[in-house]
């Protein structure tokens, strides 16, 4: 953060951040600008407090009721924090009874609200939808292909396997363990490329947030697709008689 | 001691229009010590009859008995375990799993029903490869190898558990004469110094010298047979036991 954070209870004073500094004209710190016709100063510059959408000025509640022309004593929303030794939920409850034509929400809700309405009432959710299932099937595809030639090249040494001893369960191992290397490997060069895109982006105008458990569903379907991938090759190794080594 | 005997073996084929018998009931018994060729045109039927002799094709009629225990119609599972402990195969192509080495080969049926490799079999597996003249080739991939030494070497993958039956469909057909020759000179000591049954099924009339016993097979029958059936039959085992 550049400047000072108690600019924020200054009254002319806005904070902005970096990434928005373009789209906002390059303003510099502590430079007086006009914003709805009312005077403001920069008076802190933060590093990747981005919003979703558009772009933010943080300003005191005062200002910022200035600059909107809200009229006295109307909100849009108020954010409210409770001290550690409440009990939160008989709180919102309380809140829900003073307020009843208010929507009160605990931070979780909120956050739960706001991801369903991007996925289910704008192009967000079916877009990233539609690209993910893409993504499966192209997935899916590229490796039954890869599997499926692998195996069909493979089909004289399966042969030759079930002819000196091997079960079908052998087979069925040789075959699944593929699937699982090709995983691996899937999961390793994603994951590579995916520390790269977050290291890269860190400091762009496309800040980029990863959650702890979503390598881990990565990892768990790219697994998953694999082994879906090798069921039509896992079916052909099978069905390979040790006849044929004869034939 | 492994003896295999075949009662009325015979075996159909669909060849997409209708049944086709390609091996005519066939009596036939096999024992330790001594080297069998079974020989004749294509389509003779020696391929289907060696193929059903190691379990890994079924006949449609007959009996099929394997040290005296009855074999013809096992499950998969139950035959892959009789292979992997009493058989040994030697195929025309040397048939070596590409990507492994030499030594690795060898070594497949240790692993492959999930057992690990201990070093003694290790150790056995190199006196094989030794006794073959593949001591050098051990840690080579196939595909660096001669026609000869792959042959070779699938000769000591079929040797290293020791198995009491060694089958060979046209071990001699990719190799050239002198190949052959020490391919035959090996398999004709396995079976009298180890006394092990081996059944070489080959066209190929040069390995004919070194048969103890030639069968000859045509349009799905044995045409001729230098030692006669002479094994107990089932009937005979019955009024026995």
């Amino acid at each position: 953060m550049a400047g000072d954070e108690r600019s924020l209870l200054d009254l002319e004073a806005v904070t902005v951040d970096q990434l928005d500094l373009k789209k906002l004209g390059h303003p510099a710190l502590d430079e007086v600008n006009e914003i709805g016709g009312q005077r403001v100063r920069v008076g802190a510059i933060t590093k990747k407090v981005r919003g979703f959408q558009g772009t933010l000025v943080f300003a005191s509640l005062d200002k910022v009721k200035e600059i909107s022309r809200t009229p006295p004593g109307r909100y849009s929303a108020i954010l409210v924090r409770f001290k550690d030794e409440v009990n939160k939920e008989a709180a919102l409850e309380k809140l829900r009874a003073i307020l009843p034509e208010c929507s009160v929400f605990s931070r979780a809700e909120l956050s739960r609200l706001t991801r369903n309405y991007y996925f289910s009432q704008t192009g967000i959710g079916s877009s990233f939808g539609f690209s993910t299932a893409m993504a499966v099937l192209i997935g899916v595809v590229i490796i039954t292909l890869t599997m499926y030639t692998s195996v069909l090249g493979r089909v004289r040494d399966f042969a030759v396997m079930r002819a000196i001893g091997g079960r079908r369960v052998d087979i069925a191992v040789v075959v699944i363990s593929q699937a699982l290397i090709i995983a691996g490997i899937g999961v390793f060069a994603g994951f590579l490329m995916l520390s790269t895109f977050l290291r890269v982006t860190s400091s762009s105008s496309i800040p980029s947030y990863l959650p702890v458990y979503v390598p881990v569903i990565l990892a768990a379907g790219t697994i998953i697709i694999s082994l879906l991938g090798s069921l039509i090759a896992l079916r052909v190794a099978l069905k390979t008689e040790p006849a044929a080594v004869f034939r | 001691m492994a003896t295999i005997v075949l009662e009325k073996i015979a075996r159909d084929f669909y060849d997409g229009r209708q049944m086709r018998r390609v091996l005519y009931p066939t009596d036939l018994d096999l024992k330790p010590g001594e080297l069998t060729i079974v020989s004749g045109p294509s389509g003779s039927g020696k391929t289907t009859l060696i193929s059903i002799m190691g379990l890994v094709l079924k006949p449609s009629e007959g009996r099929l008995f394997l040290e005296g225990k009855e074999v013809t119609r096992l499950s998969d599972e139950k035959a892959a375990r009789i292979r992997l402990e009493k058989y040994g195969f030697v195929f025309q192509q040397a048939m070596l799993i590409e990507g492994l080495t030499v030594m690795q080969n060898v070594l497949l049926s240790y692993a492959i029903q999930g057992g690990r490799v201990s070093a003694e079999q290790r150790r056995k597996a190199m006196e094989i490869l030794r006794a073959l003249g593949l001591e050098e080739a051990a840690g080579m991939q196939p595909q660096l190898l001669s026609g000869g030494m792959k042959q070779r070497a699938s000769i000591a993958r079929a040797l290293v558990k020791d198995p009491a039956i060694l089958l060979c469909d046209e071990p001699t057909s990719s190799l050239d004469a002198e190949n052959g020759q020490v391919v035959m000179n090996i398999l004709k000591r396995i079976a009298v110094e180890e006394k092990r049954i081996v059944v070489v099924v080959s066209h190929d009339a040069r390995v004919f010298p070194f048969a103890d016993r030639l069968i000859k097979m045509e349009n799905g029958k044995i045409s001729s047979d230098t030692r006669e059936f002479y094994s107990e039959t089932s009937e005979t085992r019955e009024s026995r036991t």
